[in-house]
């Protein structure tokens, strides 16, 4: 039976043969149609997020240093790492735009290095922190009581601590290494998110259709997976796109103390932290390294707010 | 009663949105005799609380302004005073008392503060004597303990008892006329009617003229001298109270008290209104009412009708009646 | 007596808390790489040295009778052993801390004293000139990398125009003044030294203001968001249709209602200035307890770094609790 139904169909009453390509569309239709009221939602966000100035700001700014990140090893006009002492600590001219460091390596092309690092980093701890941090907090607020209780009572005790004390703590236990930053960073990220999620997922709860869901006999993980979670997307996201500004902020902290990024590696902070040295004499050392990291967070902190403010459901009236 | 103590002519307010421009008052008229007590009715969103709230000018000027009109109290020109006058005159000739009780007064001050304030700010009297006349006017309003409710703040307070106090605290100053913005519309019924017998008393023995505005037709027929009735930001008939249940004139007014189920009437369905309220960004041309009418005819989508006088004392803004004729 | 009971509430909610930060602390210390114990007695000891050592300081012992004993070393004032100093942290913090107390407390007084007025101004001038530059500098703050900010205002202050000494609290020249509560300002003034005084300002200048800049543009900026939603709720009408002037309106209605957010926010700022206090106070070679963790980091002096985060999370802790107060102070509907 199974060979001919999937081989044949109707269409408009009529038998016609399916073809692989009519299955797609079939299929794509489906999916459209299931999603239709999220996909709206989608395109009317998008809408909105065109008419509104920050949002465009931010985003050009966040568009142009992934484009400078991603772009690096094409378009830097130096290597990164080369060293040419004959030039060191030259200031800028027509052939380093930023002048150079103390090993004579181009700081304009260390810079452009440099925000692949730090885009990375914003990016793998926003998905560990917001992911781990959904998962906790949507269980937490949904589960109640007991389980709650104690989940919050141990993400109080991680926000104790002023988040750049307890990244630093962590990454000096762990050890001075990139991926040890980025672990100490989420670690600390992760309440900030389970939270959030959990006040929104303690309303959800309330709603009919988890009652709903509960009396067809869904399982909490399931609930939690398929109906929380997604009713907390859009927040997890303007969250995630702010909590990425401060990630940056946390690890080139980190790596200017000397936990993070390790040498050679041209990350933002460490370059600061030895432009220090040289900062009387040769300004552009420390000056542009931290111009990029002002200039980018600037960005996903505007983007973030117009984010927020266009999805706040006031507003989208 | 006397002569006009507040003398509306031609107000117009508009609110300034994304939308557009929404015309919130059009030309609206409208007296109060020193002492009386006038009824104002209409449906929630024509422009009743607009219209209490441009006498004061307390109408958020980002998006809402006056554009044209005058206000006359005592003979001035309210709109044309500066700040420092209106200031004056608010709270002290003419107070006002709003829908809301539970959010009309700042949670955290006592309501001895918020009464004080405005005493002092008014009169020229010592604390010990602001406190006494506190004292004297919850008292007035029959609330229970007057010397703990002063310390008390807002939210210690049930609606009825916080509707008294503002009720206190806008007499306080002895207005010569008091706004009352749906004072009862968010209490429960008993405390209703509690709250209104008291208001009357009070407005009653102290000569205070009174502007109630209500969307109950129940209670304005109760408590009111006259009744003015609006209808999309303008008002469509005027008449003493009496006369508008017994004789409305207005197909608008007519269809609103026929709505009114009556028990032992025998109906089967409740009367309506066909239609429903137009938006104020883009009312209909002519009289406002026109498209819910059953008594439509030539002139109605055009012409704007004017509140012209039909019987003593009762005015309507109808093409169906020119001056003098009741048709 | 209702604020007592809420105050005693807040307390017995905080036990768990504080036993959960001195866990988390003591976990991370044993994740720390090496042997503290050889680390305290030195490369060259003999193995048995070490090993005496290492069972004098119970790290021999089972993990919950070592986080016991650490919690009754808690009690007692022992944060641990400084390997760089070679003496108990705690004394290496009450060395350094009126330091970063006075850069914090300067810090605090301008956040609250220009950010305060300056959301004032902006929810009243609501989308004016003033408005838009304070929102401008609300997101420059908030992005703002704090150490790089304070190498800018070297470059400014005291590279190029010369204005401001760049380091230290004194100058070098200087004798500090007669200890009194450590804090050079009043220090300086209780011995009567104006040229002491004018000194010790002059170098706090540069690290206040850097230190300060974030929290100031975050205090704006809630100051300022919390006033414009107060502004619009009823009872602010009433208050201005019983006459009462704009002023009093802004400052006596709208300004205590929107404090309570504001409060909160500059509790918690507290505790993160003691976070930025560490990069300020490298930067400007501020003799703080920031700098000093700097230090130890790059020491690898452990116990140090984490004597100091127990410390931090404490404070922390309690200036929160502390606001919390505040909070029923200034909100009667808190007071259960």
């Amino acid at each position: 039976m199974r060979f001919w139904t999937r081989r044949f169909g109707t269409d408009a009453g009529r038998v016609i043969a399916i073809t692989p390509q009519k299955r797609k569309a079939r299929l794509f239709e489906e999916f459209r149609k299931q999603y239709a009221w999220q996909i709206r939602e989608v395109q009317f966000t998008l809408k909105l997020l065109r008419r509104n100035p920050s949002a465009v700001g931010g985003f050009a700014i966040i568009l142009a240093m992934v484009l400078m990140a991603l772009s690096a090893p094409l378009l830097a006009p130096y290597n990164p790492i080369q060293i040419s002492l004959a030039e060191r600590l030259a200031s800028p001219s027509a052939a380093h735009w930023f002048g150079t460091d103390e090993i004579g390596r181009d700081i304009l092309s260390r810079v452009m290095y440099g925000a692949r690092i730090s885009l990375w980093i914003g990016i793998v701890v926003v998905a560990i922190a917001g992911g781990l941090g959904a998962v906790i907090g949507a269980a937490s607020g949904y589960l109640g009581r007991g389980v709650d209780n104690v989940i919050m009572r141990v993400m109080d005790v991680i926000l104790s601590f002023p988040p750049l004390v307890l990244a630093l703590a962590l990454a000096a236990a762990l050890g001075p290494s990139l991926n040890n930053a980025i672990l100490a960073v989420a670690f600390v990220m992760i309440p900030k998110f389970a939270r959030m999620v959990r006040g929104e997922a303690l309303a959800v709860k309330e709603k009919q259709f988890i009652a709903a869901a509960r009396a067809s006999g869904a399982g909490s993980i399931w609930i939690v997976w398929h109906h929380i979670l997604p009713n907390c997307f859009s927040s997890v996201i303007v969250l995630g796109t702010l909590i990425l500004g401060e990630t940056i902020l946390i690890a080139a902290s980190l790596s200017f103390i000397g936990l993070g990024a390790q040498p050679p590696e041209p990350e933002w902070g460490a370059m600061i932290s030895v432009g220090r040295k040289f900062l009387m004499d040769q300004w552009w050392y420390a000056t542009f390294p931290g111009l990029f990291i002002l200039v980018t967070v600037i960005g996903f902190n505007i983007f973030g707010d117009a984010l927020r403010d266009v999805l706040d459901p006031r507003i989208r009236r | 009663m006397g002569a006009a103590l507040l003398e509306i002519r031609d107000l117009s307010v508009q609110f300034f949105t994304y939308q557009g421009v929404v015309r919130a008052l059009e030309g609206v008229s409208l007296s109060v005799s020193k002492g009386e007590i006038l009824g104002l009715v209409g449906e929630t969103g024509c422009g009743k609380s607009v219209l209490a709230r441009a006498v004061l000018r307390v109408i958020a000027d980002p998006p809402g302004r006056i554009t044209a009109g005058r206000v006359l109290f005592k003979g001035r020109d309210l709109l044309a005073l500066d700040r420092r006058q209106m200031r004056r005159i608010r709270g002290n000739e003419i107070s006002m008392i709003f829908q809301e009780p539970m959010s009309s007064l700042n949670p955290v001050f006592t309501i001895g503060n918020q009464m004080m304030e405005v005493i002092t700010l008014h009169q020229r009297v010592s604390r010990d004597e602001a406190r006494g006349i506190c004292l004297d006017m919850l008292r007035q309003v029959r609330m229970p303990d007057p010397e703990q409710v002063l310390a008390k703040y807002p939210h210690e307070l049930s609606g009825g008892m916080l509707q008294r106090a503002m009720i206190a605290m806008e007499l306080s100053c002895r207005p010569d006329l008091l706004l009352a913005d749906e004072p009862t519309t968010a209490l429960d019924v008993t405390v209703q009617a509690q709250v209104l017998t008291i208001l009357e008393e009070l407005t009653r023995e102290s000569g205070v003229a009174v502007l109630f505005i209500s969307h109950d037709l129940g209670v304005i027929a109760q408590l009111c001298d006259r009744v003015a009735v609006m209808y999309a930001g303008k008002v469509i008939e005027t008449a003493p109270v009496t006369e508008l249940f017994a004789a409305p004139r207005h197909p608008y007014t007519r269809g609103l008290l026929h709505a009114i189920p009556l028990i032992g009437q025998g109906r089967e369905e409740l009367a309506v209104i066909p239609g429903s309220v137009p938006r104020l960004i883009d009312p209909p041309p002519g009289c406002r009412f026109h498209p819910r009418c059953g008594n439509r005819f030539a002139p109605c989508d055009r012409e704007v009708p004017t509140l012209l006088k039909a019987a003593p004392g009762h005015w309507v803004a109808c093409h169906l009646y020119t001056a003098g004729e009741a048709s | 007596m209702q604020i007592l009971s809420y105050v005693l509430k807040r307390l017995l909610y905080l036990v768990p808390v504080l036993l959960g930060v001195t866990l988390l602390v003591f976990v991370i210390s044993h994740a720390i790489p090496g042997d503290p114990a050889r680390m305290m007695a030195g490369q060259k000891a003999s193995h048995e040295a070490v090993e005496n050592l290492r069972r004098s300081m119970g790290l021999d012992r089972p993990l919950p009778e070592q986080y016991a004993a650490y919690l009754f070393g808690l009690l007692r004032g022992d944060l641990g052993f400084s390997i760089r100093n070679q003496r108990p942290v705690i004394e290496d913090l009450r060395d350094f801390f009126p330091a970063t107390l006075e850069l914090s407390l300067a810090s605090m007084l301008l956040c609250v004293g220009v950010g305060l007025p300056l959301g004032i101004v902006s929810a009243v001038r609501r989308n004016r000139p003033v408005d838009h530059a304070s929102r401008v500098f609300s997101v420059f703050g908030v992005s703002m990398p704090v150490f790089w900010l304070g190498l800018m205002l070297l470059l400014l202050f005291y590279r190029t125009l010369g204005w401001l000494p760049g380091s230290g609290r004194l100058d070098i020249h200087i004798d500090p003044p007669a200890q009194a509560t450590g804090l050079y300002l009043i220090d300086t003034l209780l011995e009567g030294s104006l040229a002491k005084f004018g000194d010790a300002l002059l170098h706090l200048l540069m690290p206040a203001f850097c230190l300060s800049y974030v929290y100031l543009a975050i205090i704006t900026r809630i100051v300022r968001s919390s006033m414009i939603s107060v502004m619009g709720l009823d009872f602010i009408t009433t208050a201005r249709a019983n006459g009462i002037s704009e002023a009093a309106i802004v400052l006596k209605h709208c300004l205590k209602n929107s404090l309570i957010p504001t409060v909160t926010i500059t509790g918690l700022s507290i505790g993160e200035l003691l976070g930025g206090a560490i990069l300020t106070e490298t930067i400007f070679n501020w003799p703080g307890m920031g700098k000093y963790v700097v230090d130890s980091v790059n020491f690898l002096d452990f116990p140090a770094l984490m004597g100091f985060t127990l410390v931090v999370a404490l404070a922390y802790v309690l200036i929160n609790l502390a606001v919390d107060v505040l909070y029923a102070f200034l909100d009667p509907q808190v007071r259960y």
